[in-house]
């Protein structure tokens, strides 16, 4: 009997041990969840850090601001585009469009024209590139480093024709944090000069801009169409009458500093304009810009880590993260997003390839015409003019980074009036020879 | 303890245990139950911030997240509904496995159609939109929470 009671004592202590085990480890894993649930949450809020004005190093500035560092070592990764346009991949645009070896025959383009990279490699890029020679203008520094910040505050624009090799021993940061923030206060900021006299002359003071316009006005100080004023090489935005193709033409056509021309052409013989990406021209009068979604919306939009927001820094295709980037605004899928954009592109990717051709045949033809023996000068330069604005429209899109996203219904009008005076230019040149080619 | 003597008492006395025992667990569960339905408690989750200061921003911030987002059912498919999804969003929460937008599943928009509809119904009885596939919030999207930056930005301190 006792030893029966003992036994059964025993099972009822090993019962009363894994029930109350059992019991510890519920309550524990409460706690611990309630106390990550409610009390220890994630901050809002970002401690700001001393960093020196002149500290470039984005690795420094990593240190205090890691997620956003984390985003920005993005930049080295090298993928092509979801959507199969863009992408940051490095290979010679020639390879997809080879009428850009013919359009841009006899100056640098058609030696070197390549896919850019991210924002870490601008010094690298620049040091590679068989377009820039080492006695080339200093101006071309203007874009590609933190360090212009030094030597523009040294120099003013001075710099602009000091050869590009001297500079180059100077610089030693590629795009980097510093570029944007003001390392004091982490606020947006602009350092560009070019950009800053551009928005002075169409009245506005970008040290009174709001951080919303701040969002934009940083990518839009290098991303838009410049050219060199020929005495001192200062860098110029083309902006005095308006952001788009006609306007810029427009601006042009007056001869700005006595700016002419970026080269004549060997085959046509036509004074041609160089259109360089005019990104933020483009977006500014597309539905997002009108709308006011800022270049960093998309983007750089916001992410989360481990509860933590932060702002991407990967500035890359928002098709590559189109979750944060559209879900903001747009209830569609992800497939339903990425197929519209596609939709977009390919529509904007055949008729910039017909215009690219046609401006090309044009050259070809202008050139043939011209060696006939009593072809009409007059209507021959009438044709010159034509292929001159023919390829300007042609260029401010292909030149341009969203193959047509950034503002579909403009460029595809744009590039509709390309193919339509490159026509023009053709018949003009056969009318002058009396050929028909 | 022992078990044995709780029931040597007289049954009055184990009726009117019984009736204050149930009277708590009643009282303990329907305050669970509400208080877990405030807005102020879905607020307390860190992934809810943005949303919550949203809403508050239209012209619903009168309705509880409750009227919306429980489904218009009895009070035992609502109870097992809460549980499901309080279990699920417990489980991201303490992983902080979530995103900055925090996307509606095809379930609870449906929830949230029915919602609509309770209200609303007098409204569109006779348009095409009282049948059952009209989705009120492709057109409505903002009405229960508005857009702009809410609380919860990334600001440097």
């Amino acid at each position: 009997m006792d030893a029966d009671r003992e036994k059964e004592g025993l099972e009822l202590n090993r019962n009363t041990k894994i029930i109350t085990s059992l019991l510890g480890i519920a309550v524990l894993v409460f706690c611990v969840v309630m106390l990550r649930v409610f009390m220890i949450q994630p901050a809002t809020t970002v401690k700001l850090a001393v960093i020196p004005e002149g500290e470039y190093d984005p690795a420094v500035w990593g240190k205090y601001y890691p997620l956003e560092y984390k985003s920005y070592q993005k930049n080295l990764e090298m993928a092509p585009s979801p959507t199969g346009f863009g992408g940051s991949e490095k290979y010679q645009k020639s390879t997809k469009e080879p009428e850009i070896l013919i359009n841009f025959k006899g100056m640098p383009f058609s030696k070197d024209y390549t896919e850019d990279r991210g924002h870490p490699y601008s010094l690298e890029d620049i040091k590679e590139t068989k377009r820039i020679q080492p006695t080339a203008a200093g101006s071309c520094i203007t874009c590609k480093t933190a360090n212009l910040i030094d030597i523009y505050k040294e120099m003013g624009w001075g710099y602009a024709k000091v050869p590009i090799q001297e500079l180059l021993a100077k610089v030693k940061y590629p795009i980097v944090c510093a570029n944007c923030h003001d390392p004091k206060t982490m606020n947006l900021r602009v350092i560009n000069p070019a950009f800053i006299e551009a928005m002075e002359r169409r009245g506005i003071d970008v040290k009174k801009a709001t951080r919303e316009e701040m969002r934009s006005y940083v990518c839009g100080q290098c991303h838009a169409e410049y050219y060199f004023v020929p005495e001192g090489k200062r860098v110029v935005f083309p902006w005095d009458k308006g952001f788009l193709p006609e306007q810029t033409y427009a601006y042009y056509a007056g001869n700005p500093s006595g700016f002419e021309q970026d080269w004549i052409h060997p085959d046509s013989g036509a004074k041609m304009l160089k259109a360089q990406h005019p990104d933020y021209e483009t977006w500014i009068g597309g539905v997002h810009g009108r709308s006011g979604v800022s270049c960093a919306d998309c983007h750089m939009p916001f992410m989360m880590e481990k509860g933590q927001k932060y702002s991407s820094h990967w500035v890359t295709s928002p098709m590559k993260h189109s979750e944060p980037s559209c879900k903001q605004c747009h209830t569609q899928d992800a497939t339903w997003l990425l197929d519209r954009v596609k939709t977009i592109q390919n529509n904007v990717w055949q008729l910039q390839r017909t215009a690219g051709q046609t401006v090309a045949k044009a050259h070809e033809v202008i050139g043939k015409a011209s060696q006939a023996a009593k072809a009409s000068k007059a209507d021959l330069d009438k044709a010159r003019v034509l292929i001159r604005k023919a390829q300007w429209y042609w260029d401010f899109v292909a030149a341009e980074n969203s193959m047509g996203f950034h503002n579909p219904d403009q460029v595809l009008n744009t590039l509709g009036i390309s193919i339509d005076l490159a026509h023009q230019a053709i018949a003009t040149a056969n009318r002058a020879a009396g050929t028909q080619y | 303890m022992d078990w044995q003597r709780l029931f040597n008492l007289s049954p009055l006395k184990l009726l009117g245990l019984g009736v204050a025992a149930g009277a708590v667990i009643v009282l303990l569960l329907t305050g669970t139950y509400y208080a877990s339905g405030s807005p102020k408690f879905c607020a307390s989750c860190h992934s809810m911030e943005l949303v919550y200061s949203r809403w508050q921003a239209t012209n619903h911030k009168q309705f509880a997240c409750t009227e919306c987002h429980l489904p218009d059912t009895n009070i035992v498919g609502k109870v097992v509904y809460k549980a499901r999804a309080g279990l699920n969003d417990l489980v991201h929460e303490t992983f902080r496995a979530y995103t900055p937008i925090i996307p509606i599943s095809s379930n609870s928009e449906e929830i949230l159609k029915r919602n609509c509809v309770r209200c609303h119904y007098s409204t569109i009885e006779n348009t095409p939109m009282a049948r059952a596939s009209a989705n009120c919030l492709k057109c409505h999207r903002y009405l229960g929470h508005g857009r702009g930056p809410g609380k919860g930005g990334i600001r440097v301190e």
